[in-house]
């Protein structure tokens, strides 16, 4: 199954050439599932806003992190 | 690919663009780049105008994951001359809705000569959904995606070297009213991103979608009165598989090496100004590639470069400027040195 989600994570004072790696770290560590698409859609206060797209396969397995939201 | 300038152009899927937010209403901006630029990168959601697809020829059409996985530099761009094509229906709608899809089909195959191997029908329904999200963008909700993974597959074992996708969206009708009379996002647009990323990052083909009509939405579309100019495509005839047929035929494939066209071959990215947060843009800024981010190209999204801080973003007002920056970046030119007040240099 294919869900969304939107997702808050702290921007941690990381410069913008280090945002993707911050995003993507931030899904392996936090999220089950695939992540297939993503963007951040705001930013409040220091913390990212991020809808994502996340496909669930098994509880618990920990996945991959995938793409933007351009199709 | 040294001395060529290529640039890639990118409107996010679903976020209520004015310019690409519709069907193919970003075709005259990306032709007009493609006018400057040798190579212009860009995806479905850019150049798809439902049966039509205008985009000049050398713009290359990349799925949204695939663009992903070349930004961040873990695969290449080749070309090709011809894709051989599986198209993918989803099980559940009415006749009425395949034979607008096999007619479609059909179409390009005895116009544009596009080669079709075979066409195949999902062994169950997917249950694709629209889900709006609390900035009014659209993204999508699949339920049973494995039966579309195996429909593919099945499609790839006779022959398919692009997968075209037409599953039915469920939406709220009352979102595509909005979405004709231009005060609303296009509702098909999200899931449509999330069919093709599913499909491409599984099976790593060319790969794009097309919604699937029920007898309904036909009568919908093509009944819906005089709409927004941009959506007109839509209610002439809703041939979607049309445009993704044509962008498919010459897709260029992703590979791990050997390929024409590498992020570090990229001069610019163009997007809209409220869209800096997605892969392209945050690779972008990894590379160190520059940003020119049209003001003009209005979403709902709020991800700005300055909110995010960002570094090497020229802000073109409108796709006018952004053509004379390009030219501009072309010949080797600064651009800031065609504007007025000159920054004075000081000596540190």
């Amino acid at each position: 199954m294919i869900v969304s989600k939107r997702i808050k994570i702290p921007r941690d004072g990381v410069d913008s050439t280090q945002l993707l790696e911050h995003l993507q770290e931030h899904f392996s560590n936090t999220l089950t599932g695939e992540v297939l698409r993503f963007a951040i859609v705001e930013v409040i206060g220091e913390d990212l806003i991020v809808d994502a797209s996340i496909m669930v396969k098994d509880a618990g397995t920990k996945g991959k992190t995938g793409g933007g939201i351009h199709g | 690919m040294a001395n060529q300038f290529v640039v890639a152009h990118i409107i996010p899927t679903g976020v209520g663009a004015d310019i690409g937010g519709y069907v193919g209403d970003a075709t005259p901006a990306t032709n007009m780049i493609a006018s400057i630029a040798d190579k212009v990168i860009s995806h479905p959601n850019v150049v798809n105008g439902v049966a039509l697809n205008l985009a000049g020829r050398n713009v290359l059409y990349v799925e949204g994951y695939s663009l992903d996985r070349f930004f961040k530099g873990e695969a290449e761009l080749k070309e090709v001359e011809k894709n051989k094509i599986g198209v993918v229906l989803d099980k559940g709608i009415e006749t009425e809705g395949y034979d607008l899809a096999v007619n479609t089909i059909n179409a390009l195959r005895t116009v544009g000569g596009v080669e079709i191997v075979c066409v195949l029908k999902t062994k169950k329904e997917t249950m694709t959904q629209a889900v709006k999200t609390k900035s009014n963008s659209f993204v999508g909700e699949i339920e049973h995606e494995q039966t579309l993974i195996e429909a593919c597959r099945e499609a790839i074992k006779q022959g398919a070297q692009a997968l075209a996708i037409s599953l039915n969206i469920k939406i709220d009708m009352k979102d595509l009213t909005a979405y004709f009379n231009g005060k609303g996002a296009n509702p098909y647009g999200g899931a449509e991103a999330v069919v093709s990323h599913l499909v491409s990052a599984t099976f790593g083909l060319p790969a794009a979608h097309a919604p699937l009509l029920s007898k309904y939405e036909i009568y919908r579309e093509t009944h819906s009165g005089t709409v927004d100019p941009r959506a007109a495509a839509e209610a002439i005839g809703p041939a979607y598989l049309g445009s993704v047929l044509r962008g498919l035929d010459r897709a260029p494939r992703l590979v791990t090496q050997g390929g024409d066209v590498r992020v570090n071959d990229v001069d610019a990215i163009i997007l809209p100004y409220t869209c800096m947060g997605g892969i392209p843009a945050l690779a972008a800024q990894k590379w160190g590639i520059p940003i020119i981010a049209v003001k003009e190209n209005t979403t709902v999204m709020k991800a700005t470069p300055d909110i995010l801080r960002m570094k090497n973003v020229i802000v073109a007002k409108n796709y006018w400027e952004t053509g004379g920056i390009l030219a501009a970046m072309k010949e080797g030119i600064d651009p800031l040195e065609l504007r007025r007040p000159v920054k004075k240099l000081t000596i540190a």
